[in-house]
């Protein structure tokens, strides 16, 4: 059931109904309810696995806040944590191993034939794990108490706003808002629906359309060149961005309109001036879970090694942030050069301090702005690509070029779709823009009603108008 | 709550009005056939010619008896050159012989005269699912049910429009394959202007590089979802449409449509054999299918899956016999219960030749 369907619509309305009319002490048991059937309408026998997860998370927790030993505690941590990174190993990262190894010691002369597991990669599997990863460890570190009620815990893991994508939430601010009582806030829950309106233009209309162009050169990495790849590669930085970036709008929407506040997964990362600050506005669910749970407990472990040690933790948090992505060279690649840039801007911070006092602020903004932009891009080029031999076939091409001839059209895109992959690009990056000054939500609710009913109904009419179906999320696969 | 709910409401009725009126009266689909129908027809965007040709014979019941069903291939078979019957060409998009059925029991229904029935089969018509048209506007078949109709309608009123048909407008001259459906006419497809195009230049036509390579997935490696193994459905339905042939008692006629033959050796040609030997075991048809004169020569197809309307003739030709026209003796086999092994040995033989000469070209 995707959030850009009429099953989901339908679903929701139920959902949001119901929920505002049943009691307050029912209604753990409803959202609990209706996020397993939202989860089972993907595949029903997956509901088992992230039951299994949620059981054992939670008697840990429990074990965990109970015993004073803290060699104890941390068995049962390392235990539970090997039962859920075993889970999502085996059925995401597995095949991809085996075969790595496989070619590895096909090398040598050594012939290894492990069987290929053929199991489907369970959606949101990567989400919700990292999930319970961090409330596990909240509790172990004793800064998060442990729930003791089996419903509200299953229902945080599970909550279907958040539980195919993200935002991976934190049990901090999620667990809490499952104990109050929700009253139907008016203004929250239209607010939620514009939310989830701007989502879906992002989804159907942006990220659905460019997805034709990208698709078109991305599966055929040896028929285009030049400026056709670079632009099939801008195109697609904004795909991702809007597919993902809508998903999370529409989650949060979902969430506000029940009446919860999930956290900001993005915030205008294109607007980066460094890459530090990139990741900082990208994903920042991931992160910040990144940050909190891999980078400072390596970086204090490792503190005596000086740079070096940040280098190093950088290095492997990039590198578990590839391999998140999904079990692919693509995204270990992706990692690679990400933490390499992120090493050498922390190394490098002092420098950039004196440059940035010297040159005007505007210049240097600028400057770093489309350094960065053309960075990101280059990276998603390597997340996008469908090997690591497409990856280099699509940069040998993409500087092939011909500049007596450049010739981005394609034929599977017409003249119209194509201006309306820039215009709804020059629309997002509008309202990114203000959106950095001011909350165009509240501006669009203080004008009058006939401004804000036209301005509600020519938005929809749009994305009905604009739309384009059929399309999965991107992130679902991770 | 109750206010939230009314005023979404409200304001989806007020959003939908836009893309609702594009579709009723651009109508894309010629799913109203209102006045833009034929308009767009004459830019070569492909209509629903399944619901708009179902619609058009149970509304004008009396200018047509026979009818000529098939996929697009067939749309370039002239109904007016075969005898006996007033003939419409009911050729649409992906057609299917599962779809082929429900529309002869709907025409049948609705009391629509049924003299005679051609069914044009190809190499696809056994590894589709008919219901996976239902998801599409472009191939939703014709219901029977008014009220499955209406539902298709409401469906349609609010789908996504295809605004690239403001391109077919701007391109209108440009445009290589530009088709008339002639839906409201006698179904055939008409491509006068890509065939004055080609006369032009044959040469140019013949060594073109859409040539090269054949247009087609093969058989199970990719599109799993859309390309599958239906043979034992595909033959449950043909069989059904003979029992209503022999119950209505309609004259009912077979053939496997030709295509170019880089398109036949590269889709699974072994599989289509097996079809051919299931099919002769229910009925007699011809074969136009493999290696022959026609199908050697680029000449007589527009690309490597459509037949030229020359060769639709040939077609048409050799089903009647008729004097006029000479067409090539190995084009167009009779086959029957009898000779479909001997048929079957030799198409075997020919694609082994084939490979043996051309392995290289094969691995490559």
């Amino acid at each position: 059931m995707l959030f850009n369907s009429i099953q989901y619509l339908i679903f929701f309305s139920i959902v949001a109904t119901v929920y505002y009319l049943i009691s307050h002490k029912y209604r753990w048991g409803f959202l609990l309810v209706s996020s397993y059937y939202f989860y089972m309408c993907w595949k029903i026998e997956y509901v088992f696995l992230i039951l299994a997860s949620t059981i054992s998370v939670y008697i840990a927790g429990i074990l965990i806040e109970k015993h004073k030993d803290l060699r104890v505690k941390k068995w049962i941590l390392v235990v539970t944590l090997l039962i859920n990174l075993g889970i999502l190993f085996v059925f995401k990262y597995y095949n991809f191993f085996s075969d790595s190894l496989r070619t590895a010691l096909n090398q040598f002369n050594i012939f290894y034939n492990a069987p290929t597991l053929k199991l489907l990669l369970p959606v949101g599997i990567s989400f919700y794990t990292f999930q319970i990863i961090s409330y596990l460890a909240d509790v172990f570190k004793g800064t998060q108490p442990a729930e003791k009620h089996f419903g509200y815990f299953a229902v945080f893991v599970a909550f279907f706003p958040k539980l195919i994508s993200g935002p991976i939430e934190r049990a901090k601010n999620l667990l809490p808002q499952f104990h109050e009582k929700h009253e139907f806030d008016y203004r929250m829950a239209t607010n939620g629906l514009k939310l989830i309106a701007w989502g879906l233009f992002q989804k159907i209309v942006i990220a659905d359309r460019l997805a034709i162009y990208v698709n078109q050169v991305y599966d055929n990495p040896g028929q285009y060149k030049g400026a056709t790849i670079a632009l099939a590669t801008v195109f697609y930085a904004f795909q991702v961005y809007c597919d993902f970036c809508g998903y999370s709008d529409m989650a949060i929407g979902s969430g506000q309109v029940l009446g919860f506040r999930l956290m900001k997964n993005f915030d205008r990362p294109f607007h980066a001036t460094s890459v530090s600050e990139f990741w900082r506005r990208w994903h920042i669910s991931l992160s910040s879970w990144l940050n909190d749970y891999i980078y400072t407990p390596i970086l204090i472990n490792r503190r005596g090694w000086g740079k070096v040690g940040v280098i190093f933790s950088m290095f492997v948090t990039f590198i578990v942030c590839g391999l998140w992505h999904g079990a692919n060279w693509t995204f270990v690649v992706f990692g690679l050069m990400h933490g390499l840039v992120l090493s050498i801007e922390a190394v490098t911070k002092n420098s950039w301090k004196k440059i940035r006092k010297a040159v005007p602020g505007a210049l240097y903004n600028s400057v770093n702005l489309v350094l960065t932009f053309s960075f990101i891009c280059f990276t998603f080029l390597f997340f996008r690509a469908n090997s690591i031999s497409d990856a280099f076939l699509l940069i040998n091409n993409m500087m092939n070029i011909d500049f007596t001839n450049v010739d981005i059209a394609i034929p599977q895109v017409s003249r119209i779709e194509f201006l309306l992959c820039l215009l709804s690009i020059a629309i997002l990056e509008s309202v990114n823009l203000v959106q950095g000054k001011m909350e165009i939500r509240d501006v669009i609710t203080k004008k009058n009603f006939l401004l804000r009913w036209a301005s509600y109904s020519i938005f929809i009419s749009f994305i009905l108008f604009f739309r384009k179906t059929g399309a999965e999320f991107i992130y679902f696969q991770f | 709550m109750k206010t939230v709910y009314i005023k979404l409401t409200v304001l989806f009725l007020i959003s939908i009005i836009p893309v609702a009126s594009f579709n009723y009266f651009i109508d894309p689909y010629g799913i109203f056939n209102n006045l833009c129908m034929n308009l767009w027809y004459e830019l070569g965007y492909e209509p629903n010619q399944h619901y708009a040709k179902m619609r058009h014979l149970i509304n004008d019941k009396h200018s047509w008896d026979s009818y000529l069903f098939g996929a697009s291939r067939a749309g370039k078979i002239n109904p007016d050159l075969i005898p006996d019957g007033n003939y419409y060409n009911m050729n649409y998009s992906e057609g299917l012989p599962g779809e082929h059925l429900v529309d002869i029991k709907v025409l049948l229904e609705k009391g629509v005269p049924l003299k005679n029935v051609i069914i044009g089969l190809d190499n696809f018509s056994y590894t589709m699912r008919p219901e996976d048209h239902y998801d599409q506007m472009m191939r939703h078949p014709y219901d029977a049910s008014d009220f499955k109709r209406y539902i298709f309608q409401i469906k349609y009123l609010y789908s996504a429009p295809r605004i690239g048909i403001i391109n077919n407008i701007r391109s209108k001259d440009n445009n290589y394959y530009l088709i008339n459906f002639n839906i409201l006419g006698n179904g055939m497809q008409n491509l006068e202007r890509v065939d004055k195009k080609i006369e032009r230049d044959i040469e140019r036509h013949i060594k073109g590089e859409r040539f090269n390579k054949a247009n087609i997935v093969p058989f199970g490696k990719e599109l799993e979802n859309k390309y599958m193994n239906m043979m034992d459905e595909t033959i449950r339905d043909i069989v059904e449409i003979i029992e209503l042939s022999k119950k209505y008692r309609f004259n009912l006629y077979f053939f496997i449509n030709p295509t170019y033959y880089k398109y036949y050796i590269q889709d699974n040609p072994y599989h289509f054999l097996m079809l051919k030997k299931k099919l002769a075991q229910i009925t007699n048809y011809r074969d136009f299918s493999g290696f022959n004169t026609i199908n050697n020569n680029s000449y007589y197809y527009y690309e490597t899956s459509h037949y030229r309307i020359i060769a639709g003739d040939l077609i048409a030709c050799r089903m009647i016999n008729c004097a006029n026209i000479k067409v090539p003796e190995d084009f167009g086999v009779f086959i029957t219960k009898e000779n479909v092994d001997d048929h079957i040995k030799k198409q075997n033989d020919e694609l082994i030749a084939y490979k043996t000469n051309n392995w290289s070209t094969i691995k490559e």
